[in-house]
């Protein structure tokens, strides 16, 4: 399993640079591979260095951050709930983002303020679900699954209230945000930021995520402060999920397709499940990005739809190969 | 001198029920004891708590005269190894990675295995018989494997003081003899002991030179095996007939 471990990083490692040759190339314009080169080592300018610099780079990093962002989460979640199919919305982070997102483009704020409330609205969500998930009695994975799931739903209802309530003219734009959308022009550094003190924050634990996943007690008995361990990977998985969902929307599939995936490849030691959740999940979005935008071009498909229908059928592939599995 | 391990005028309860009460019992180096009871008695409570994974209701469990709750997760698990009833494995993971863990609370956060733990990892997988499997994904185990697997873990993390919750489940009766020997061996090494949870009360009469018995009230009685255990008593904790058989090496029980 090390070998194959092994093998698959080198392939992950090649499928970062191929998936942002990608995005550079292709588009309204297409781009040589000679003429990127020459694009990014500064040789060349006029057209194609506005392409790149100005439209397709900061988009492919943004997509890139995203996908890593909910890759890492997905992958500290399914730990901290013990669940290989959980994902980094399943606690509500997300819905506390749209109903504070939607409710800010309904009072016409501008898209600063519309970004730092859904962060504020994610943050709020987070604090909710931890609080009342550790009410009166013990705390179980169970009873903060279902805490998360309730919480999202009444945020799902109040979702559809809004847009039931909203002008005509602005349904479209509350959809937009809500499907999930990388349509930025300034490169998201804060956003690539994040994903790196997140993952660099995540791998000290990574021994220990390897124990958790095995139950509270295992990893107590094996000397794991697991209370300071649980708050810590749920604290950490919102603000990431927050992070990502403020920046581009509730992208679905990547959180819970990316983890498992490696899973089954055989990356099972979270020491290296993490960094690999990082290298696949940002690829895949910056390739489901780039279909996005050029595959019914002129017309741009929000990303999050692109990844829901690439993911669902991958995903319930998976799950009957998984039932298969001894 | 204080004991290895000890309980004092330990109480637990689990909801209104009394499981133990008022006990108070030294577990020294070199001994190996049985905890016996019917379903539902507390053996599982009782050694949670003397692995300090949970509270005492009332009274202390100490090591080395220390209060177990005192001592940090890391330093317990250096001193004291659990191997649960049963623990459920969702995520993949091979043999070899699986037992690996048991090094955790040997090694510093920053800290890679290095290879003196993968010897011990790969020593104790060959000593449950379990080499062979070891690049094998746990879930493809059978339940006597994933047995020997916990086992393996247990003996990877190396602890002085181990606690088996009944560590013969699922097990064959060749690895329940060579497993339980390997184990018990152990105790005969300085400041070792082991407390097994076990059903079996002729295991129990040939591994364990003490037995704690629960009668599932709060009271309880403990001392040598060879002293504490007979038909009469066996009969109250389990509450069901039980007939001494004599036989060269000792004796045997059981139920009818």
């Amino acid at each position: 399993m090390i070998r194959n471990a092994r093998g698959l990083r080198l392939v992950l490692l090649a499928l970062v640079p191929a998936a942002f040759a990608l995005a550079l190339a292709v588009g309204s314009v297409g781009l040589a591979p000679a003429t990127i080169w020459r694009t990014l080592t500064g040789s060349e300018h006029g057209l194609p260095a506005t392409l790149i610099f100005d439209l397709r780079l900061p988009r492919a990093l943004a997509a890139f951050a995203v996908g890593g962002l909910l890759a890492l989460a997905g992958a500290l979640l399914q730990v901290l709930l013990r669940n290989p199919l959980a994902d980094p919305y399943v606690l509500g982070v997300s819905g506390g983002a749209a109903v504070a997102a939607l409710g800010s483009l309904l009072l016409g704020l501008g898209s600063a303020w519309v970004n730092a409330n859904a962060f504020a609205g994610s943050l709020v969500v987070m604090l909710l679900v931890f609080g009342l998930s550790h009410g009166r009695g013990a705390w179980t994975e169970t009873r903060l699954l279902l805490t998360g799931v309730v919480v999202a739903t009444a945020c799902g209802a109040l979702v559809s209230l809004m847009l039931a309530l909203a002008p005509q003219a602005q349904v479209s734009t509350l959809l937009f945000w809500l499907l999930g959308d990388l349509g930025l022009s300034s490169t998201p550094w804060w956003a690539l930021a994040v994903l790196v003190a997140g993952l660099l924050l995540a791998l000290p634990f990574a021994r220990a995520l390897n124990l958790y996943a095995r139950g509270e007690l295992v990893a107590a008995a094996l000397g794991e402060n697991v209370r300071r361990l649980r708050y810590g990977i749920y604290f950490l998985g919102a603000l990431l999920t927050a992070a990502a969902v403020t920046l581009a929307g509730a992208i679905g599939f990547i959180g819970l397709v990316v983890p498992h995936l490696l899973r089954l490849a055989g990356a099972t030691d979270h020491r290296r499940l993490l960094i690999d959740a990082v290298l696949l999940g940002g690829s895949l979005l910056v390739v489901a990005d780039t279909l996005a935008r050029t595959l019914l071009a002129p017309a741009q498909l929000p990303v999050g739809v692109l990844t829901a229908l690439l993911g669902a059928p991958l995903f319930l592939y998976l799950l009957a190969r998984a039932a298969r599995l001894p | 001198m204080t004991a290895r391990l000890e309980t004092v005028a330990l109480t637990l309860r689990a909801g209104d029920k009394r499981l133990i009460e008022n006990l108070t019992i030294g577990f020294e180096a070199g001994q190996n004891w049985a905890v016996l009871g019917a379903n539902g008695s507390g053996k599982t409570t009782l050694l949670h708590t003397l692995a300090g994974l949970r509270g005492a209701e009332a009274g202390d469990v100490r090591l080395d005269g220390v209060s177990i709750r005192q001592l940090s997760a890391r330093q317990r698990a250096q001193q004291v190894g659990m191997l649960f009833q049963e623990s459920p494995l969702p995520f993949p993971a091979t043999t070899f990675e699986t037992v690996l863990g048991g090094r955790h609370p040997h090694l510093g956060f920053w800290q890679q295995e290095g290879p003196a733990d993968l010897e011990a990892a790969a020593a104790a997988l060959a000593a449950v018989g379990l080499a062979d499997l070891a690049e094998r994904p746990v879930t493809t185990l059978s339940g006597g494997e994933r047995r020997r697997l916990e086992l393996a873990s247990l003996l990877t993390q190396d602890a002085a003081i181990c606690l088996l919750d009944e560590p013969v489940n699922h097990l064959d009766p060749h690895y329940q003899m060579l497993l339980l020997r390997r184990v018990c061996a152990r105790a005969q090494q300085p400041r070792h002991l082991n407390i097994f949870v076990l059903h079996d009360v002729n295991l129990a009469l040939r591994f364990c030179s003490h037995a704690l018995l629960l009668c599932g009230d709060g009271r309880t009685r403990h001392g040598a095996i060879d002293a504490v255990v007979d038909a009469g008593v066996l009969e109250s904790v389990y509450g069901c007939a039980m007939r001494e058989l004599r036989i060269d090496s000792g004796r045997l029980f059981l139920p009818v």
